[in-house]
Parts: C-alpha cells; sequence; structure tokens
C-alpha cells in the first residue's frame, strides 16, 4: 500500500465502506462511498497524474483488490477482453456515480435524501457517523438529528 | 470468488471471465477501519508540519 499524495492504483472494494472526503478548513466534505464490488481509483492521479485532492478512507476495516496502473495497463494489452472489461467498469462508474448525484438532487428535503439513501444503502447507518453522513446529504449534523428523532416519532 | 464475480457483474455488467482475470492480477490488501487508501495534500502537510514541530 502506497501511501501519500499520489496513487494511481485501481482498486475494486472486496468488503467493507471506503468514504472519499475533502477537508478545506475545518470542515470534511464527503463526496462518496464505495462499497462491496465498487471500484475505486483516484481520478486525478489516474488520469492527470497529479497529485491527490480527496482523501480516500476506510469506515469500517475494508480489503480491496489493488492493482497498480503500470500493471493494468500490462494485463490490458495482453487481454482485449480485460481491456473491455476496464473500460466498461470506468463507464459505468461514471454513470453510476451521476445517478447518485441526481437522486440526491431529486430530492427537495434533507428528509428525503436521507430516506433515499437509507433506501439505497442501509448498511451506512450503522457504519458511518452522523456527521459524516451528514456532509454527505448536505445538512448539518443537527439538521439530521432531527431527521432521523422525525422518522422514530 | 464466484460470489464476489456476481457481485461485480450486477454492479457492473461485465464479462465474468475478464473480470476473473482482472482480479486474478491483483493483490488483496486490508484497510483498518479510519485508516487512509490515498491521503490528500492536506493530510500530508498537516503531518509533516507535525513531524518538523516534533524534531
Amino acid at each position: 500500500m502506497e501511501y501519500g499524495g499520489y496513487n494511481d492504483s485501481f482498486y475494486i472494494v472486496r468488503d467493507g465502506i471506503l468514504r472519499a472526503f475533502r477537508s478545506p478548513s475545518d470542515k470534511d466534505l464527503t463526496l462518496w462511498f464505495a462499497f462491496a464490488g465498487d471500484m475505486v481509483v483516484d481520478m486525478f492521479c489516474y488520469f492527470e497524474k497529479k497529485k491527490s485532492l480527496i482523501g480516500i478512507e476506510a469506515e469500517t476495516d475494508v480489503s480491496v483488490f489493488a492493482i497498480s496502473k503500470t500493471k493494468l495497463e500490462q494485463v490490458c494489452n495482453s487481454s482485449v477482453s480485460v481491456a473491455n472489461t476496464v473500460r466498461h467498469i470506468f463507464e459505468r462508474h461514471a454513470f453510476v456515480f451521476e445517478g447518485n448525484i441526481l437522486s440526491l438532487w431529486d430530492c427537495d428535503s434533507g428528509m428525503e435524501r436521507y430516506l433515499s439513501l437509507l433506501k439505497r444503502h442501509p448498511e451506512l447507518l450503522q457504519n458511518v457517523p452522523l456527521k459524516k453522513l451528514a456532509s454527505y446529504l448536505s445538512v448539518t449534523p443537527q439538521s439530521l438529528s432531527r431527521i432521523r428523532a422525525n422518522l422514530k416519532m | 470468488m464466484k460470489d464476489f464475480i456476481e457481485k461485480i457483474n450486477s454492479n457492473y455488467g461485465v464479462d465474468k471471465t475478464a473480470a476473473e482475470e482482472l482480479l486474478n492480477n491483483a493483490e488483496i490488501i486490508h484497510i483498518p477501519k479510519h485508516s487512509y487508501l490515498v491521503w490528500s495534500m492536506v493530510d500530508i502537510t498537516i503531518l509533516f508540519i507535525l513531524f518538523v514541530t516534533a524534531s
């Protein structure tokens, strides 16, 4: 595992939950979550060869399948079917990522966004602190607490 | 492994044989809870400052 500001490896989550975040000043903004079977790549490093602009943190104990970009390119050069599969994974990943954002934007309220997330990934609620969920849903932790309290009533 | 290939297939709709070949070329890495897969430059800068301060 390479630590540092640059990581162009290709990962597929085997087990657990990863979270991408950004920490401008004292904030902690959640960009996405990744679950078993999901691809994880730091896009700035992978495509632009630039230092990472995000951190990726394990919210649970996590295991991943990891393959360096160099090795991935070697494998893709030697197998058309693997190359097509990797291309398809990237395409599908972009589609799903956009869908996740739209599913949040289409909700008019924090309550709807919370319920939408609850429906898609109920495991987040047991494994991720309220503050991080709130930043993903673009609500304050206090608002999310109120939403959860209202749902329990 | 077969179940996991099915999971990838359900997520991305990929060719299962090729997906298995891809995974056979990968290594499995374990990341403890709250550890980082990628550290941002902000994290690294803070660590660097802490390191310099400590020394």
